[in-house]
Order: structure tokens, then C-alpha cells, then sequence
């Protein structure tokens, strides 16, 4: 008979291909979808699609820089994104009338107290996380709704504010740059810098890395500053981009963000994770969004789409952890 | 992966002439387990004849529990059939339990807020129409806690019940259900000597109605008083079965341990500086707790689970929040908040259970062994790869951790490794004083030399050490002086020359006056 080929191969490699599917399986998917969307969909290899994706996906792979921190720190998630977006946006429009750098001031500033909030209310109290955020994220909204009378549009007054949003540097939307920016600098936070292992400490075992003098709470507490921050970053883009801010600009984004960064392949559980890979996260749900929209899918459509490719990824991932641990 | 032939040669030659005629209650044949990188059990036979007390020994580590898991179905072997009454059953709980086999834990396996009645029937609820059998549960738990000698009322509640009482009940719940197979896994380690006779008079009987009992402990005189013949392990594999009365307690231990360990040797000793001193330290476990640690010593901490020795060890290392009294390192008086506190006046802490406090599993070897030192390893809050790669290096090779890839994952390691990570990762902050809470649990013999070694060499070189060890024996090879703790307090210290296993065990398991 033949040789049992199983013997030639050398163990480790074989053993770990769970193991690497699990850590590059989203390089695959992405190329893959990519591959895809090129060949059978029209229109989607033109420059103005490219433009139009990575766009649409710059304002969520922005805020996705935060919470890649949360959910890495083992901190779950963050879902009081919408109202950090909205106040910033809303912020920086309605406070033009006091100056660029007071209503950009603002519109960092306050939506980033938000951030702290959760911090303290997670990180240092210990509320679970997706609790704490709902709570402050319902405040937040009823602060918003005050300030608005109850939601009322508004519209930018500043040129330089709306020249700013839409303007393009070497051929890409600002809002691009800014979120190349974020990457590059969440990723040398995350893989070269005490905090960053901190973060990967605190998520991988809280109680461990307690036990071995890393300040857990204020890592946690530093995570959930980070993203509120980069969510008022986005707020304002957005604001700059359409000139508008509305009470409901960000709906949902929460959902979009976890989505990037747990497809990305960062475990809910804590402790895994990468800047790169929530990249790609962010990449691979703006190309299937795309698609979706290219073909003429309606919007009920590419909701449901949505909700199913997280879970796939989600139940995905823990299939594969199982197996690893076995 | 090339396959284990199953054989069962063993087992035919290894029976005692007795018991040729008879089918054992319980057979094993050939028992093979794999934990990622650990071989856990190796091609092992194993079997207990109906009415037969029999022990399982070896070191931790061994695969003692690995063993009694398979056969308790919780645990599916890589390889290897169990027989009950000689009829193979499938490797399942289901299985187990249907055929009569049960199992007393170590790790209690109660329900802490229901109370001892609702407890004890919890495996076979009656109940009429979905409804609660009420007076049923009181009286299976009534007969059930008479036959072990335990007045306790079945409506207490288990929550508020001491860790022998504890005890007795889950050994109650599993005799009620009259077993074929009854294992126990160290049920006497917190129990009085009062306690223990009565246990073994109830064992004696369930196995003179043909029960077979295969026994666990660590307490060699246990072993004698109450078992006729053991099987001895060690690194997952079959050393030998024997009848204990023509088996000397040395020639027993030899099989066991199968190498000498490192031990100290009275010139060792050097006297230093008090390194750690605690007045009057009192928490909510603790109560007025006063010792002092020597540089270049190592001082014991004896007693029995719950005695409040790892209480002692988490509250100086700000684990646990101090009521009151003070801990000193060095001269320089200290509160600390948080480990962060501790760590930084050189104090560091092994903890018991390495899987919830001591490692990060997911993460790799060297960003472990760097956990507590990060901040020396990133100056100016940048980590320098190189600093961190060449201290895990380092520190790999001075423990022989196996095997030496600093980029592998923890949970990949066999257990002796990784806890050979969880004391290493300290070695980087360099501490005057380690706190070391069963440093040698749970792993091989290897592993365990290697430990005990480090601890030898470091003490030669200056450093004091805590060491809290359930093993006596361990204390006695490795400390200069021992503190004896029971209920919070510290009720005795002996020095090396003073060391009695009577003396101490009469200390920590005496009833109070009250």
C-alpha cells in the first residue's frame, strides 16, 4: 500500500491549521470577496466604487480603532457609539456660529466625557460593559434630545468646515487619511507599547494580569477613553462630509463596529485580536455592503445580510477555538 | 500519529491468586489520554475487585485524576476500554452513572445555596406530577447523612456549613446510592482524626457489601490503615500493582516518586537580614497573624485547606483588603492596595491556581514570563522586543522549560511547564521575597525537581521565601522553620530540628476547646 502521507508532514504544522485559519482566515475572506466582487459584479472594479467604499467604510474602521482596544482589554463591547458620533457631529455643526475651534473644541471634548463615564462606570466600577455603555449611551441620547428639541436637523454654516469634509488629499477622501492615521497609530499602540500589553494582559486573564501588577482598571477605563475620542473624531468627519447632523446620523454604527472588529477575528472573550486584522474586518464589510448595494439589494436585505455574516463569524471562531483547545 | 496497540497482558499477569476465579468490579485496560503537548496517561491498566479497598498512588501530576475522570465518564480516553462486572460500558457519564459508578471529588462539587437535603437528592430528584417530593428529600437525606455518622440537619444550608461538614455531605450523597464503584479523591484533607475513623468504618462496611472502593490520599498511614492493595503511577504510566502488607511504606514511596529530590541540607542555611515581617495582621479570614522571613530562608506555612494560609499570602500581596496590622519588607513598612503596590517593594506571588491568577493561557511563553516586568522591559512605555525576547530566553533555559519556543502559546505546555512560567515570570522582577502557594502541585516529577531546585538556589543567593505546601513532606525537605495555621492563626512554629508530622497534624486538625 502507500505511504500514510499524514507521517511526512511535520506535526505542528498540521496541528495548527485550525490555528491559522483562525489568525488569517479574514485575509482569505477578504481577497476572496474582493476576487469576487471584480469578477461578477458590475462596476465594482471603477475607481469611483473604490472612492465610494473605502468612504463609506473610513467612518466606522475609524471608530473600529477604539474598539478593537474594548474588546481586546476583554471588555466586551462599547454600544454607546451612536451618541458620541451624533454629539460630536451635532456639536460641531450647531457651535459654528462661536468659531471653528470652539465647536471642534466641543465637539472633541464632550463626546470624549462620554468615554470617560464608561470608563469609570466599566473599567473602575465593574459594571458589565454592555450594560454600563446601554445606560450612558440612554442618557447621552436624552442629553442630545434636550440640547436638539428632541431632534431637530441642523444645518453647517462654515465653508471652510463643509471644504474641509469633502476635500481630497492625493486622490482620497480626508476621512480616509484620517482613518489610515488611526490604524497606524492604534496598531503601534497595540504591538509596541507598554499599554498594548497591558491591553492584551487585562483581556486575556483579568485576575492573572491583576496578579501581576498590571493597573487592569485603567487599562480598561483607557480603552473606553480611546474609543469615545475616535467616535467624536468620526462624528466630525461625518459632519464635514454632509454639512448636516441629525440626532439619528450614527444608527446602528455600534453594530457596524463590532461587527468589523469581531469578523476581524478579535474574540469577544478577550485577549486576541489585532489592529490588522480589524483593518481587513472593516475592509471585508464595506466590499460585501458594496456588493449588496451594486446589485440593487434593498436596505432590509443588506440588514439581514449583515446580522447573519456576524454571527457566522462569531460561532466560526469559537467553533475553531474549540477545536484548538482539544 | 502512530496508534498505542492495546494489550491487556498486564492485568492477566498482575492478579493476585485470591481473586483469579472472580470478574473485577472495575477494569480499565489499556487507558491512553493525550492533553495537547502532555501525554496524561499512557497504555494504563487498572482494577479493583468487587469488596476490594484499593489505592491509587502517585505524585501529582501523575495522572491519578485523569484516571478516575475516565472512569467516572467525564473524560473520554484517547485509547482503552472500561469494563464494570466485566460488560464494556461506553466512555460516558450517562454510562458511568447507569452502570453504578460514582465518584467523591476533590474539588466539592456542592451547590453552596441549597441546603444538605436538596443537595444530596440533587442526582435523583423525587418528585410527583413535576411537584417536589418534599419529606422524600428530607428522609433519603436523613438516612443517607446517618449512615456516614453526621448529625447535621438536612435544611441547612451548605453555604453556611465548615469544609469537613462539607465533606461528609458529598461523601453521604454518593454512598445513599449504594455504588458498585465508589471512588474518592482526597476526601480526608480536611477532616478531624475523629472524622476520618468513622469515614473509614463506613467504607469498611459499603465494601463488605461488595462495593469496590478505590481510595486516593496522600496520607501514607491512611493508605495502610485502610486499603489492601494499591496501583501505584507516575507520569501517567503503570508502575506496579501490589498487596500494601507485603509492601513497605519505603519501598511505596520509592515506586512513586522513582528519584531523589533536591532537599535542604542543614549548611545551608544562612542567616540574614528579617526580610518580611507581619504584626498583627488581621482580614476578614485572618485573625492577629505575626511572622517574620529571613533573607536567604525559607519558612513554611503548614495547615489545612482553608486554614487561611493563601489568605495570609493574598493579603500581604494586596490581593485582599488588611483590617488591620502591618507588613514590612526590608525595614520599609507597606500597604499595599493592589499588587502593583506589593511588586514594587519586591514582593512576588506564585498563586495556587496558576489557570485563574498565575498565566495567561492564550497569550505566549515570553509575553507571560514579561507580564510583571513590564515596566523595566519598556522604558518610557515603549516595549523593547529585544529586552523581552532575550529575558524569556533567559529564563527558559534557567527553568529548562520544554520546549524552549518563547513565541508558543501557554496552553500548549504540559502543566509542569507552565507552572515552571508562573514562577519564572517573578524571577524578571527580582524580588527579595517570593510567596510560593503550592509551587509543586499538580505537575511531574520533572517539573517538580526543577522547582524545588530554583527554590534551593535562589535561597542560597539571598532571597526569602513563603512556601505553602499541603505536603509535609515537602516542608520538611525545603524549609528552615515552619508556622502551623488552623482557623485563621498561626497555632504553632517549629524549627527544622523540631519537625514532627505527629506534632503538627495533632496542631492543625485539634478540636478547639469551645
Amino acid at each position: 500500500m502507500s505511504v500514510d502521507k499524514r507521517v511526512m508532514l511535520p506535526t505542528p504544522g498540521r496541528l495548527s491549521v485550525g490555528r491559522q485559519l483562525r489568525a488569517n482566515g479574514i485575509f482569505v475572506a477578504v481577497t476572496a470577496v474582493i476576487l469576487a466582487g471584480a469578477l461578477v459584479v458590475p462596476n465594482f472594479g471603477t475607481l469611483d466604487n473604490f472612492s465610494a467604499v473605502i468612504r463609506s467604510v473610513s467612518f466606522i474602521g475609524i471608530i473600529a480603532v477604539g474598539m478593537t482596544f474594548v474588546v481586546i482589554a476583554g471588555a466586551m463591547v462599547d454600544l454607546s457609539i451612536p451618541t458620541a458620533v451624533a454629539g460630536a457631529a451635532i456639536l460641531a455643526i450647531r457651535l459654528q456660529d462661536y468659531g471653528l475651534p470652539v465647536a471642534i473644541g466641543a465637539a472633541l471634548l464632550i463626546p470624549t466625557l462620554l468615554g470617560v463615564v464608561n470608563g469609570f462606570v466599566c473599567g473602575v466600577l465593574r459594571v458589565n460593559p454592555v450594560v454600563g455603555t446601554l445606560a450612558t449611551t440612554t442618557v447621552g441620547g436624552g442629553l442630545i434630545l434636550i440640547g436638539t428639541n428632541g431632534g431637530e436637523f441642523s444645518y453647517g454654516s462654515s465653508d471652510a468646515f463643509y471644504r474641509f469634509g469633502t476635500h481630497y488629499v492625493f486622490g482620497l477622501p480626508i476621512s480616509v487619511w484620517v482613518m489610515l492615521a488611526a490604524f497606524i497609530v492604534g496598531h503601534w499602540l497595540l504591538a509596541h507599547t507598554r499599554y498594548g500589553a497591558y491591553v492584551y494582559a487585562t483581556g486575556s486573564n483579568y485576575a492573572a494580569a491583576r496578579a501581576s501588577g498590571v493597573p487592569v482598571r485603567l487599562t480598561v477605563f483607557i480603552a473606553f477613553v480611546l474609543t469615545s475620542l475616535l467616535a467624536a473624531i468620526s462624528g466630525i468627519l461625518i459632519a464635514a462630509y454632509s454639512n448636516l447632523a441629525a440626532f439619528k446620523v450614527a444608527d446602528g454604527y455600534e453594530f457596524e463596529v463590532i461587527s468589523a472588529v469581531l469578523i476581524g477575528g478579535a474574540s469577544l472573550l478577550g485577549g486576541t485580536g489585532s489592529m490588522i486584522r480589524t483593518l481587513a474586518g472593516v475592509i471585508f464589510a464595506g466590499v460585501v455592503t458594496n456588493i449588496l448595494i451594486l446589485f440593487g439589494a434593498p436596505f432590509e436585505a443588506q440588514l439581514m445580510v449583515k446580522g447573519t455574516i456576524i454571527i457566522v463569524a462569531v460561532a466560526l471562531d469559537i467553533w475553531l477555538a474549540r477545536r484548538n483547545s482539544e | 500519529m502512530s496508534s498505542v496497540s492495546v494489550t491487556n497482558t498486564g492485568a492477566a499477569a498482575l492478579a493476585p491468586a485470591s481473586s483469579q476465579a472472580a470478574v473485577p468490579a472495575i477494569e480499565v485496560i489499556g487507558a491512553t489520554k493525550r492533553f495537547g503537548g502532555t501525554q496524561a496517561l499512557q497504555d494504563v491498566d487498572f482494577r479493583v475487585m468487587p469488596g476490594e479497598i484499593h489505592a491509587l498512588v502517585g505524585e501529582n501530576g501523575s495522572g491519578k485524576t485523569t484516571l478516575m475522570r475516565i472512569i467516572d465518564g467525564l473524560l473520554r480516553p484517547d485509547e482503552g476500554t472500561i469494563r464494570v462486572l466485566g460488560a464494556e460500558i461506553a466512555p460516558t457519564a450517562l454510562a458511568a452513572r447507569q452502570h453504578g459508578i460514582a465518584m467523591v471529588h476533590q474539588e466539592l462539587s456542592l451547590v453552596p445555596t441549597l441546603t444538605v437535603a436538596e443537595n444530596i437528592a440533587l442526582q435523583a430528584i423525587p418528585t410527583r406530577f413535576g411537584f417536589l417530593r418534599q419529606g422524600e428529600i428530607e428522609r433519603t437525606a436523613r438516612q443517607a447523612l446517618a449512615r456516614v455518622g453526621c448529625e447535621l440537619a438536612p435544611d441547612s444550608l451548605v453555604e453556611r456549613l465548615s469544609l469537613a461538614e462539607r465533606q461528609l455531605v458529598e461523601i453521604a450523597r454518593v454512598v445513599q446510592l449504594n455504588p458498585a464503584v465508589m471512588m474518592l479523591d482526597e476526601p480526608t484533607s480536611s477532616l478531624s482524626a475523629d472524622e476520618v475513623e468513622r469515614l473509614f468504618v463506613v467504607l469498611r462496611r459499603l465494601a463488605a457489601s461488595g462495593t469496590a472502593i478505590v481510595y486516593v490520599s496522600h496520607r501514607m498511614d491512611e493508605l495502610y490503615a485502610l486499603c489492601e492493595s494499591a496501583t501505584i503511577i507516575r507520569d501517567g504510566r503503570l508502575v506496579a500493582r501490589v498487596q500494601l502488607a507485603q509492601t513497605p511504606h519505603d519501598e511505596l514511596v520509592r515506586l512513586m516518586v522513582g528519584q531523589q529530590l533536591a532537599e535542604r541540607t542543614g549548611s545551608d542555611t544562612i542567616p540574614g537580614d528579617v526580610c518580611l515581617t507581619v504584626r498583627g495582621l488581621t482580614t476578614e479570614r485572618l485573625n492577629d497573624v505575626t511572622l517574620h522571613v529571613r533573607s536567604g530562608e525559607v519558612v513554611g506555612l503548614a495547615g489545612l485547606v482553608g486554614s487561611g494560609r493563601t489568605e495570609l499570602a493574598r493579603a500581604i500581596f494586596g490581593l485582599d483588603p488588611l483590617r488591620q496590622g502591618t507588613v514590612a519588607v526590608a525595614g520599609r513598612e507597606f500597604h499595599a492596595r493592589s499588587p502593583r503596590d506589593a511588586i514594587r517593594v519586591g514582593v512576588a506571588y506564585v498563586p495556587e491556581d496558576r489557570g485563574r491568577e498565575g498565566l495567561a493561557r492564550e497569550l505566549s511563553l515570553k509575553a507571560n514570563l514579561a507580564m510583571a516586568a513590564l515596566p523595566e522591559l519598556s522604558p518610557a512605555g515603549i516595549v523593547r522586543r529585544r529586552l523581552v525576547d532575550h529575558s524569556a530566553k533567559h529564563f527558559v533555559a534557567q527553568l529548562d522549560i520544554v520546549p524552549p519556543e518563547i513565541n508558543r502559546q501557554v496552553s500548549t505546555l504540559s502543566g509542569g511547564n507552565q507552572q515552571k512560567v508562573a514562577f519564572g515570570k517573578w524571577l524578571a522582577t527580582q524580588p527579595q521575597l517570593m510567596i510560593l502557594d503550592e509551587p509543586t502541585r499538580g505537575i511531574d516529577v520533572g517539573a517538580k525537581a526543577a522547582i524545588r531546585e530554583q527554590i534551593l538556589t535562589l535561597v542560597k543567593h539571598g532571597m526569602a521565601v513563603l512556601l505553602i505546601s499541603s505536603e509535609l513532606p515537602e516542608l520538611f525537605d525545603l524549609a528552615d522553620r515552619l508556622y502551623v495555621m488552623k482557623r485563621g492563626r498561626i497555632v504553632g512554629e517549629f524549627a527544622r530540628s523540631a519537625f514532627a508530622e505527629q506534632a503538627i497534624m495533632r496542631l492543625w486538625s485539634a478540636h478547639e476547646a469551645d
